[in-house]
């Protein structure tokens, strides 16, 4: 895709109007999905994406241009187009060699793209065969798997020479069931950064079934959520969205650098419960948010972000990172080639504490239990968040009883992050899908069951 | 055409080359966009792209396939031909699959390129953004900063071809001023997200981008939690499109055969009170959306969804059509393409009423006017109707505007909260979505607060 002499030429090029920084990144990409849709395989479909995305940095300002053509000289047009930024007066010449060499430790496997579709129709159609035959309610079940392979080689100004290959195996279902309530539904993905065979080799297809249709079937006799400040309780895995929103989001340090984070400044501080540790750590292995190497050539790492409750660190991104004379924390990240490397998460997660899971329901009088919760959303300047629930319960004397209908939770971060009373032992991760500024990028969240001792439930049971 | 270049000649290249028993459908778009941000009186970044693509659909015997590449290059266009007709093996056989057959309805004749947008001298887009910045910082001294002021543009052009003798070819463009803003008093922060968008460049007003940012976070300091109770709920413009956008997508005829639709089973029913009245029209050229053909190249026409409250008729495709023995409402869309055509609404418009938001606040005694919805897509549940949403807004107490409240959720299910609106504004406003928006209030719905 890209050898060390054009990239050397290129970045020559791109760096001949005096800037400080120059980056090509040339990227092949493709997917391929599968879906099952009332007992028939459609959306049979293949993705293709290749080109190169090239940076030229001159102080603060940032000239960015992409393109389909990766001949030496497309290469050297989208140079000229990303450098045309640059300011009046020509800066000192900076010298490179791409001499540093890294290669993905990650296995890049050939991908045969018939056998994935063979294969992933056969545990579909099972999928839903289980879907179906677990409740008599269920009435529509659709699902689908893909894989995705991404390879990139990136080259900059300061040496750097990356060549990584990465890939991703995912299978989601969704389950409607009807009764006199009407209609519920129950959805699970399940997506790792690995190969499709051993996606094959450690995934439980039916239990993903099940769980999905269960959920579906159980909210039929939900009731209305209760409205208002309420203990929450919520089961290892799915709650580590509420710290990807709640905090995480806050702790990219371009919001530190703009001003627009509630914890600009928190450096050393507390700025949650002490049974808080959270963590960034993109080397978890073959989780949804994990790399050998950021987007911007640098290696993912393990990040402490709040210990026992104090702030210990942001996430930094090679911009962020130069503006604070820091080193980047491996947290620069891009959708593709198109898109301008920013500070964003790989797997957050919160540390398990010392309860034990069951306790913590047991110790909570009245509450409401949270055994999924879907996505949210988060303003990173004032802490204010949402984020929605899948299954929840009430808790009634110590005790998880009547389902409840799907609601939102709304609270501030710093506020939610100090009410956290009791963490869990246990632990499990999800992957998710982060966006920002109209990039999505694969994250992995993460929690044990923790209490909130009051947070905000926007149900509609009668007020 | 004689350049063999142009996306008509690589469409047209791909249909030729249909086997017999084969047909095959070719969406491909070619793109130049710029972006500017700027930050603190320097450009942050600049952004200059083109970009290419298509996305080929192939039915062999019933079987559908799909396969798709961002570019435009020879070879990688011939395999992705290829993958699409290999990716007809692994499909049911499906009776119903199709492509859209020509109707006789003609493309109504649309102008939706400002020729202006790729002469437009870089320069200058440049100056409009760092300009956005200077107008929304002069404006109010509690307006600390503005992490991003923004100029953007588009234009592009997209053909469809399919060997059912299909053709169409569009261009259209945009352009955009934008900017977030952070305001402080005190001990609060607030935000605000302001806009200008027209197809045309010279439309773009920095002057109106930056009162929306500026006003959207000063409004809210001293916002205060409050009381959860009960109370009448006065969607802004913008909040309303982004709830009738999500609304409508429900009337996908998909939606409604997949059976994950509040409106399946209401045809002809009263589904919303009397003053709601929804047309999707994507000749209605206000529409960032508007385009002569829908995504399989059908002629847009426009489709009346819901008349005086009764559901009149749900959005058709081809393939959708074709199931319930009718033909195509030309309701196809896609996410360009790199998507499979699907029916969905695009250009969504709801009757406007006969008072302006002024008037109907002065009317209310007690209520809230919501500027903005968050969590929408974790908090509606489209297939059971569930709705809780956060929300920011302003008291309406007496008829005036009152204290702005904070981490609030308004909650209804939709169906509830299409019998409850009272009132449609006149104030329609168009907005980069696929849904106008107008004032709309809503007799009663919980609010949730402490």
């Amino acid at each position: 895709m890209l050898n060390k002499e054009t990239a050397n030429k290129v970045l020559t090029h791109a760096l001949s109007a005096g800037a400080n920084f120059a980056e090509i990144f040339v990227e092949d990409s493709f997917s391929s999905s599968i879906g099952l849709e009332d007992q028939r395989v459609e959306g049979v479909s293949d993705y293709a994406s290749m080109g190169a995305g090239i940076r030229v940095v001159y102080g603060e300002t940032t000239g960015f241009a992409h393109t389909t053509d990766l001949s030496e000289k497309g290469l050297i047009d989208a140079a000229s187009t990303a450098r045309s930024v640059a300011k009046v007066s020509p800066r000192s010449q900076t010298r490179i060699v791409c001499t540093e060499d890294s290669h993905t430790p990650l296995k890049s496997e050939f991908v045969d793209l018939g056998y994935f579709k063979l294969r992933a129709k056969e545990e579909l159609m099972l999928m839903d065969d289980v879907a179906r035959t677990v409740d008599r309610s269920i009435v529509q079940v659709s699902s689908s798997m893909s894989i995705s392979g991404r390879r990139f080689i990136l080259a900059n100004s300061n040496g750097r020479f990356v060549d990584q290959s990465i890939s991703r195996s995912r299978v989601a279902i969704k389950s409607v069931a009807r009764g006199d309530t009407g209609l519920q539904t129950g959805y699970e993905p399940v997506a790792y950064t690995m190969g499709f065979e051993e996606f094959l080799d450690m995934m439980d297809f039916e239990e993903l079934a099940k769980t999905a249709s269960k959920r579906a079937a159980v909210k039929l006799s939900a009731i209305p959520a209760p409205s208002g400040t309420l203990p929450v309780v919520i089961k290892k895995g799915s709650g580590g969205v509420l710290f990807h929103e709640a905090c995480g989001h806050g702790l990219e340090a371009d919001h530190i650098k703009k001003n627009t984070s509630v914890y600009t400044g928190q450096l050393g501080q507390v700025v949650a419960s002490p049974l808080v540790t959270l963590v960034d750590d993109g080397t978890v292995s073959k989780q949804w948010g994990s790399y050998a190497f950021d987007d911007e050539g640098a290696e993912g790492r393990y990040n402490v972000l709040i210990r026992d409750g104090v702030l210990e660190d942001y996430m930094w991104d090679a911009n962020s990172a130069k503006s604070y004379h820091k080193e980047t924390s491996g947290n620069g990240r891009r959708q593709s080639y198109r898109h301008l490397p920013m500070v964003r998460m790989t797997n957050t997660y919160l540390l398990p504490g010392e309860s034990d899971p069951d306790d913590i329901v047991a110790h909570t009088e009245q509450g409401v239990y949270i055994a999924r919760l879907t996505g949210g959303q988060v303003n990173t300047a004032t802490g204010d968040f949402v984020f929605g629930t899948q299954e929840a319960y009430l808790i009634e004397n110590g005790e998880i009883t009547s389902p409840l209908r799907d609601t939102q939770l709304i609270g501030n971060g710093p506020e939610v992050l100090a009410n956290i009373d009791m963490v869990g032992s246990d632990f499990h991760m999800i992957p998710g899908s982060c966006g920002k500024n109209g990039q999505s990028v694969p994250v992995g969240t993460g929690q044990p069951t923790l209490r909130i001792s009051g947070i905000t439930l926007g149900g509609t049971a009668d007020v | 055409m004689s350049n063999k270049n142009s996306l008509e000649s690589i469409a047209q290249s791909i249909i030729s080359s249909a086997k017999p028993k084969e047909s095959i459908e070719v969406m491909a778009s070619r793109s130049t966009s710029t972006q500017v941000v700027v930050y603190q009186g320097e450009v942050e970044s600049l952004t200059q792209a083109t970009d290419g693509g298509l996305g080929v659909r192939v039915i062999i015997d019933g079987k559908v396939g799909f396969s798709t590449v961002s570019s435009l290059d020879k070879s990688l266009v011939a395999r992705c031909l290829q993958s699409a007709r290999e990716n007809t093996v692994y499909s049911t056989y499906d009776p119903y699959a199709t492509f859209a057959e020509p109707d006789a309805i003609a493309y109504p004749a649309m102008v939706l390129l400002d020729p202006k947008i790729p002469v437009v001298p870089t320069e200058l887009k440049v100056s409009r953004a760092l300009e956005l910045e200077k107008i929304v910082l002069a404006k109010d001294r509690r307006v600390t900063e503005v992490p991003q002021a923004q100029y953007s543009d588009y234009y592009g052009e997209s053909v469809i071809a399919s060997t059912n003798g299909i053709f169409g070819r569009s261009e259209n463009s945009y352009a955009i001023a934008s900017a977030t803003t952070v305001a402080r008093e005190g001990e609060q922060t607030h935000t605000g997200y302001g806009y200008s968008v027209s197809r045309y460049f010279d439309e773009v007003s920095l002057e109106s981008a930056a009162s929306d940012a500026v006003t959207r976070a000063i409004r809210l300091l001293g916002a205060k939690k409050t009381k959860s109770r009960s109370l009448t709920v006065v969607l802004e413009p913008r909040a309303a499109s982004t709830l009738f956008a999500l609304i409508s997508a429900s009337l996908s005829a998909e939606a409604i055969q997949r059976k994950r639709s509040i409106f399946v089973g209401r045809m002809g029913e009263p589904v919303a009170s009397e003053v709601i009245d929804i047309v999707d029209d994507p000749t209605d050229v206000r529409f960032q959306s508007a385009s002569p053909f829908d995504a399989e190249g059908l002629a847009s026409r426009p489709v009346h969804l819901i008349e005086d409250g009764t559901l009149k008729n749900f959005l058709y495709d081809s393939y959708t059509a074709n199931k319930d023995g009718i033909t195509s409402t030309a309701n196809a869309i896609r996410g360009g393409f790199s998507g499979t055509p699907s029916p969905g609404p695009k250009s969504i418009l709801l009757k406007p009423g006969r008072r302006s938001q002024d008037e109907i606040i002065a009317t209310i005694e007690e209520g809230v006017l919501v500027q903005s919805l968050s969590g929408v897509h974790s908090g509606i549940n489209p297939v059971s109707g569930d709705f809780s949403v956060g929300a920011e807004g302003l008291i309406i107490r007496d008829g005036s505007l009152a204290e702005a409240v904070r981490e609030v959720t308004i909650s209804s299910t939709l169906q509830k909260m299409l019998l409850d609106v009272v009132e449609v504004g006149n104030d329609t406003t168009f907005l980069p979505s696929i849904a106008a928006g107008n004032t709309v209030v809503i007799g009663k719905m919980n609010l949730s607060g402490e």
